[in-house]
């Protein structure tokens, strides 16, 4: 059997890298890019078109619209980490969730190229994407708090919680909006 | 001329899959041009052809030097720490480059220190993998001469352990010495040691070749 | 001679501890070792997986043999090529952050470990398909071999990244889902591997329908449930239209 390599883990460190202009720039290249590939496997063309920005408005809407109730509520609840250290933690989560919507793009791009299959593809990368949008954010939001109190409170999970269930909910809202705008006009898939 | 480009009218435009596939290979025709200019061999050249994407970070680096002859497989009982004792040598050396320091050793000078030292860690592997493979045979044959060819060879593997051992306390004792320049500016003592750690590695590899030589005969 | 050597010792390390073809003495020394050693593990992934394919089209013969040895290592290669970026995104996101010459060096050593593990399988393979079984069982046994060679060869890529992350169960599964995935959908993309015994050969088939809607439809003629099956085209390679109903 393999033996473990015993290998040093880089040195990242959560919340140890300010968030970068250039990489949340770069994040957002990746969100657009998953939604080209999938207009790229489109038929007609409208919709193909659409489907660009269609990722970047579900992941930008949600975070856009859920991170102003998480900071309200966190410090109205007296929690520890400051405003700023949030709004950092959660740009650091949508520079992952771009960086993941990228690699996801070429994976989508060769099943729109090869098959039908483009529709369910975005649907299922979209669904990854906010998978470790939420798993970043969570473990970014922990390590904010940490550094603020030398204990995390039971309260700031129970916040955590809601404010993932807010998100994914706003998530699944707009994402019935942008694909009612995305197919509106071009007729089926 | 015309004849050729109404040809091409009539044959229309190419199948979107061979466009595709004529781009793959010419970005891989592009990127192993680039690996070529800078001089890497032409089995990493020709493997851009094929795989671009994977050789994309080797885009505008130098080639390796030297091989890997001598370190693969070796499985070196000091494998790692090696790895560790020169990875801290070199933060120790960018570390006084980023304080305004000149380069002290250069990273040839270093890559080739490293590379002894895994050798002489695979030599050692060695034998240890053949004392292992003896030891079945020790216990059917019984033979004095034998015996005594392992007890040397044991004894050379001791040696050139502990000699070993040495150069990596000559490692650690030579980051502190760039900590010292950092702070001092004394380069004198860091050249002084590395030229001793240098002479010791190369002795290490003479003795070894002395002393296995011995066993064999 | 010392060339073949090398390849040779290549190959011993790669199926014994593939590891020790990993340094972590930084990213300088990573992109050395890819720079030695890519054209190596290439060169085994190709002659492995050839001589794999050759065994596959053995079951046909003819302009099979040849067929199949081109396309098998395009088989290892092309979810590899494709999947990486994903690969790398979410080990990023739960806290690993990889560079990418380490990743390209972790997955050209699975690649090939696979091959050669592939190659080393070929001849049970070869026995079997030389009795000559039923189509669907010599697609089975196949995919058999896949699965038995390309488990190893996964591990080996998951076991070769760095250690650390925190959330690395939930990257190791989307890897491996990604990886699959894509293996599966190229294994139909460069069909047929296994042709029957007297029908045509042909290097390709026409890019139509897909591998999951093509799983399905066995799996209901399996059950008895003979619907019929249109494998239309799709996508922006996909050609002309056909509707193939298997009674």
């Amino acid at each position: 059997m393999l033996a473990t390599t015993t290998l040093h883990p880089p040195p990242y460190e959560l919340g140890a890298t300010p968030v970068d202009s250039r990489a949340v720039l770069v994040a957002l290249l990746g969100l657009l890019a998953l939604g080209a590939a999938a207009g790229l496997g489109s038929p007609a063309f409208t919709p193909g078109l659409r489907l660009i920005p269609s990722v970047l408005l579900v992941e930008l809407a949600s975070l856009a619209l859920g991170s102003p109730a998480l900071i309200a509520a966190h410090q109205f609840m007296g929690l520890a980490a400051a405003p700023e250290a949030l709004a950092a933690a959660l740009g650091r989560a949508l520079i992952h969730a771009g960086r993941v919507a990228g690699g996801l793009a070429l994976i989508v791009l060769f099943f729109g190229a090869t098959t039908r299959l483009a529709a369910p593809m975005l649907l299922i990368a979209l669904a990854g994407v906010g998978v470790f949008t939420s798993v970043t954010a969570c473990a970014e939001l922990r390590a904010a708090e940490r550094r603020a109190a030398t204990v995390v409170a039971p309260m700031f999970s129970l916040l955590l919680l809601g404010w993932l269930s807010l998100s994914w909910l706003i998530a699944a809202r707009v994402g019935v909006d942008v694909a009612a705008w995305v197919f509106d006009f071009g007729g089926t898939w | 001329m015309i004849g050729a480009a109404l040809l091409l009218a009539e044959l229309g435009p190419p199948p979107l899959w061979a466009t595709l596939a004529l781009g793959y290979l010419g970005a891989g025709a592009a990127i192993a041009w680039q690996l070529g200019r800078k001089g890497h061999g032409l089995g990493t050249v020709t493997s851009a052809l094929a795989c671009w994407p994977l050789l994309l970070g080797l885009v505008g680096r130098p080639p390796p030097r030297g091989d890997l002859r001598g370190e693969l497989g070796s499985g070196g009982p000091n494998h790692a720490r090696i790895d560790a004792c020169m990875r801290t040598l070199a933060e120790g050396l960018a570390e006084t480059i980023d304080a305004g320091g000149a380069e002290l050793i250069d990273a040839a000078q270093l890559a080739k220190l490293g590379t002894a030292l895994h050798r002489a860690d695979a030599r050692i592997a060695r034998v240890d993998r053949l004392l292992l493979d003896t030891e079945d045979q020790r216990a059917l044959v019984r033979d004095g001469s034998l015996e005594l060819g392992i007890a040397q060879l044991r004894g050379a593997r001791e040696h050139a352990e502990r000699e070993l051992e040495a150069v990596l306390t000559g490692l650690i004792q030579l980051r502190v010495q760039l900590g010292l320049f950092t702070l001092a500016g004394e380069s004198e003592p860091v050249r002084e040691r590395l030229a001793e750690l240098e002479a010791r590695v190369a002795a290490l590899a003479e003795l070894s070749s002395i002393e296995f030589a011995q066993v064999r005969s | 001679m010392a060339g073949q050597t090398t390849t040779l010792a290549v190959v011993g390390v790669l199926l014994r501890q593939p590891e020790q073809l990993l340094t972590d003495a930084g990213d300088e020394a990573e992109r050395d070792r890819l720079a030695l050693l890519a054209p190596q593990l290439l060169g085994i992934t190709l002659i492995g997986a050839a001589i794999f394919g050759l065994v596959i089209g053995s079951y046909r013969g003819d302009l099979q043999y040849l067929y199949a040895a081109l396309k098998t290592p395009a088989l290892l290669l092309l979810p590899v090529l494709i999947g990486l970026p994903a690969i790398r995104a979410v080990h990023g996101a739960c806290e690993l952050e990889i560079p990418w010459s380490r990743m390209a060096l972790a997955a050209l050593i699975a690649v090939a470990r696979t091959a050669v593990l592939a190659a080393a399988c070929g001849p049970v393979l070869w026995l079997y398909l030389s009795i000559q079984p039923d189509y669907h069982r010599a697609i089975l046994a196949l995919a058999g071999c896949l699965l038995l060679v390309g488990g190893p060869g996964l591990w080996t890529l998951i076991r070769a990244l760095p250690a650390g992350g925190r959330n690395r169960p939930l990257a190791t599964f989307a890897s491996l889902a990604v990886l699959g995935v894509l293996l599966a959908q190229s294994g139909w993309l460069l069909r047929p591997f296994v042709v029957r015994p007297r029908a045509e050969v042909s290097f390709l088939r026409p890019i139509e329908a897909d591998v999951f809607s093509s799983l399905a439809s066995t799996r209901r003629a399996a059950n008895g449930d003979y619907r019929g099956w249109e494998a239309r085209s799709g996508g922006l390679l996909g050609t002309r239209e056909i509707d193939e109903d298997p009674r």
